[in-house]
């Protein structure tokens, strides 16, 4: 059941003339309509006029300073397709958005399943375990960037400290992708540790009881009951961590710069380097390349809610 | 709705029409009036850390020099292609800083915005001013295509060949008498390698500059045709040229063995490494040499290698250049910026500067200065000076000037970032070299 601050129907049954009903739906027009030029202003300034900017802009070429210079119709988009590191980059922004969003949920989960135990100190453990819920993007970036670094890095330290060989986790085309993906990970993971904990926590004991007393070990009490009761949240951690997988932008710059050899450089991140990159200023380009980006979120989302939502338990 | 209303909005809405042409108005419409009395300059840089302490110390020194004259308001705008990025906002805005420092790279695109006014209209008539001040290769880099100059060069480096002397003493290498040519830099670098452990080599692979730095070493072109220095634009890249492929064949070697370091797109990182002691020798800028060896003892700083005995082969300069901005900038502006600029390339000015930087002088008499003396006394900082003096200006020390370079260079680190982990040199160059002529000409034709 639900409840609205606004009664949006009147009780049924109300007597009122024809003549009054009349008026009263005339008003009650007139004040929905009111109630929604708020909402429509700030959507017209912030949604609705940037998307028909960045449609024009798609269809114009542009001068050295990105000024519009000229109508093109497609072809800013027939360059785009044509051009097969465009599709290298298109599959990259996929393998990128699956691994860290599967990466997302199972070490979110793997975690997390531990610290629903009660034991003690462990509310210690969880406040650590979801710290990096508190470090931003960039200066996690910076962080993993000095741990990194080929020559002085603490991770290559210790490695070659144990005798191993120096791995050059930022600087090959085989290493740079799967660094950046993992400290994708490891930036969610306070988030979805945090969301995870919630659902556990939110589980009806005796839901949980009853399951033992059914004879229910540990694992099938996980795989029967709690992990399908904590699907809602699950549902929610792949929408929403996919959705910034496609919008990575912050680690892929400071960590990588988008290489080696474009091996790091997602849809969002060309957008950039299209528009502000280094003699970048072809906002024509990277109008374009946004509509690809917006289409494809537009189209996981559709396809997110139709199919993956059926497996959810409310 | 009534008429009275109807007739408010309809006046409404015409004069926020009105309001939208005008403020549409291009802004290069509006002639600048003539400014009489005291000028007030805005001035765009780039520069952080001392450097910015130093260029803020220069700035006020200048201001209190022209009090009640000129005064120059400077502001930081982030790093070069952040200031580009401003730069082109600007342009459209119609709000361009009356000065603009930009890196050396930038050369193409600002004298093809046509948004600035050449040095040269200003120096054409300045008795004072003498353009053998600059060390051939700095005006031949910044040459306006009629002899004189396209704007002001302000800070100068010059790539070079740092050699650790522990390490190459501990390999039984002499440091005093360093490598001169990239196949003995090398054998250097695998002797140390091998003998001590550390990496032998490291150098920039942020971007392409080492290799636009070893095809000039070799005597051949970066851009064709003519470097883009000619009557006509550059139309491509040259990559694959015998000297060119030869060279990287070497590089491709030393990295693929362990010998090179590859430090990705983070420079600090490789000086960082250099500087204590985990590699043997590091090609990168003159700018690095206070970071790298802050007792300056530690290195010897030697000239960079060549990659053949072309008489053609030189050094082409890096840093940056003052632009003084033409359209909506009064005559008046443009006379302050002039004098402000010329200020920033006197002798003592740039001793200074280069003493407080790194960077080194654009002013053949800085040395003459007390400041200069000093700071040419360390044997070190001598080699640079020495190698930025007697780089010969061939076209190919020039340098490649394109709108496009900044592109440009992602296009050839990422191929030769390829050739570093085992791709055909040919081959992968020859890739580039055409989604590099793709790049040029769609920058050529945006430029029109």
């Amino acid at each position: 059941m639900s409840a609205s601050i606004l009664p949006l129907h009147r009780p049924v049954g109300a007597a009122r003339s024809a003549r009054s009903t009349s008026s009263w739906r005339r008003v009650d027009r007139r004040l929905g309509v009111a109630l929604l030029v708020p909402a429509f202003a700030v959507f017209a300034v912030f949604v609705f006029y940037p998307l028909g900017k960045v449609i024009w802009l798609s269809t114009q070429g542009t001068d050295i300073f990105g000024q519009a210079a000229g109508f093109v119709g497609a072809k800013n988009f027939v360059t785009l397709f044509s051009d097969p590191h465009f599709g290298e980059t298109l599959l990259r922004t996929a393998v990128f958005c699956v691994a860290v969003v599967a990466g997302r949920v199972v070490v979110g989960l793997a975690v997390t399943i531990p610290l629903t135990m009660t034991l003690r100190g462990m509310p210690i453990f969880r406040a650590l375990l979801t710290s990096p819920l508190v470090v931003s993007v960039s200066a996690a970036s910076v962080a993993f960037a000095a741990m990194l670094s080929p020559a002085n890095g603490f991770v290559n330290s210790v490695i070659t400290g144990f005798g191993g060989t120096a791995v050059p986790w930022l600087t090959s085309t085989q290493w740079a992708f799967p660094s950046v993906i993992a400290v994708t990970v490891w930036g969610s993971l306070g988030f979805t540790v945090l969301l995870l904990l919630g659902a556990f926590g939110a589980i009806d004991r005796d839901v949980i009881e009853a399951a033992h007393l059914d004879g229910a070990g540990p694992a099938r009490t996980l795989w029967s009951i709690s992990l399908p009761l904590v699907t809602p949240t699950l549902f929610f951690i792949v929408v929403t961590g996919a959705v910034e997988a496609l919008t990575t932008f912050g680690q892929i710059q400071i960590l990588t710069g988008g290489g080696p050899a474009n091996s790091t450089s997602t849809l969002v991140y060309t957008i950039y380097t299209s528009a502000f990159g280094a003699g970048g200023a072809n906002f024509g380009m990277a109008a374009a390349t946004g509509i690809v980006l917006f289409v494809l979120v537009l189209g996981l989302s559709l396809v997110q809610f139709g199919l993956l939502e059926k497996r959810v338990n409310y | 709705m009534s008429l009275r209303t109807r007739a408010c909005l309809a006046v409404t809405a015409a004069a926020t029409l009105v309001l939208s042409l005008s403020a549409c108005a291009a802004p290069g419409d509006t002639q600048p009036s003539a400014a009489s009395g005291p000028v007030t300059l805005t001035f765009w840089h780039e520069m952080t850390g001392p450097a910015a302490t130093e260029l803020d110390a220069l700035v006020s020194q200048f201001n209190e020099r022209e009090a009640g004259a000129i005064t120059v308001e400077a502001s930081y705008q982030g790093s070069y292609a952040d200031a580009q990025t401003k730069y082109t906002a600007a342009v459209q805005s119609g709000s361009t800083p009356d000065v603009l420092m930009m890196n050396d790279t930038s050369t193409g695109f600002l004298v093809d915005s046509k948004k600035t006014v050449p040095l040269s209209s200003f120096t054409d008539g300045d008795e004072s001013f003498s353009a053998d001040s600059f060390p051939p290769i700095v005006r031949s880099y910044y040459n306006d295509g009629s002899g004189g100059l396209a704007a002001m060069p302000f800070s100068v480096s010059q790539p070079v060949l740092y050699v650790d002397r522990a390490l190459a003493t501990q390999a039984g290498l002499n440091p005093d008498t360093p490598p001169t040519t990239l196949a003995d830099v090398a054998s250097w670098a695998e002797k140390i390698h091998a003998v001590t452990g550390a990496y032998g080599l490291s150098m920039n692979m942020a971007d392409s500059w080492m290799l636009e730095e070893m095809s000039a070493s070799g005597g051949e072109l970066f851009c064709t045709p003519d470097n883009g220095r000619g009557s006509d634009r550059a139309t491509g890249l040259q990559l694959t040229s015998p000297t060119q492929v030869g060279f990287m064949k070497t590089l491709q070697k030393l990295f693929l063995d362990g010998t090179a370091l590859n430090p990705g797109t983070d420079n600090s990182a490789m000086v960082s490494a250099f500087a204590t002691g985990k590699v043997g020798l590091m090609l990168t800028s003159s700018g690095a040499y206070t970071t790298a060896d802050p007792q300056k003892t530690a290195s010897k700083v030697a000239a960079f290698p060549r990659t053949s005995n072309s008489a053609d082969a030189g050094v082409v300069i890096g840093g940056n250049a003052l632009w003084i901005s033409g359209d909506g900038h009064s005559t008046a502006q443009q006379e302050a910026a002039y004098t402000f600029v010329t200020f920033l390339h006197s002798a003592e000015v740039q001793a200074a500067w280069a003493s407080a930087t790194g960077y080194l002088a654009s002013n053949t008499d800085a040395g003459s200065t007390s400041t200069g003396a000093q700071m040419l006394a360390d044997p070190n900082s001598k080699a640079m000076a020495d190698q930025l003096a007697n780089t010969p200006a061939t076209t190919a020390s020039a340098g490649c000037r394109t709108g496009a370079l900044p592109a440009l260079r992602p296009t050839v680190i990422a191929a030769f970032t390829k050739v570093v982990e085992g791709a055909d040199v040919a081959d992968t160059m020859r890739d580039a070299e055409n989604q590099a002529a793709q790049q040029i000409a769609a920058y050529n034709q945006a430029a029109g």
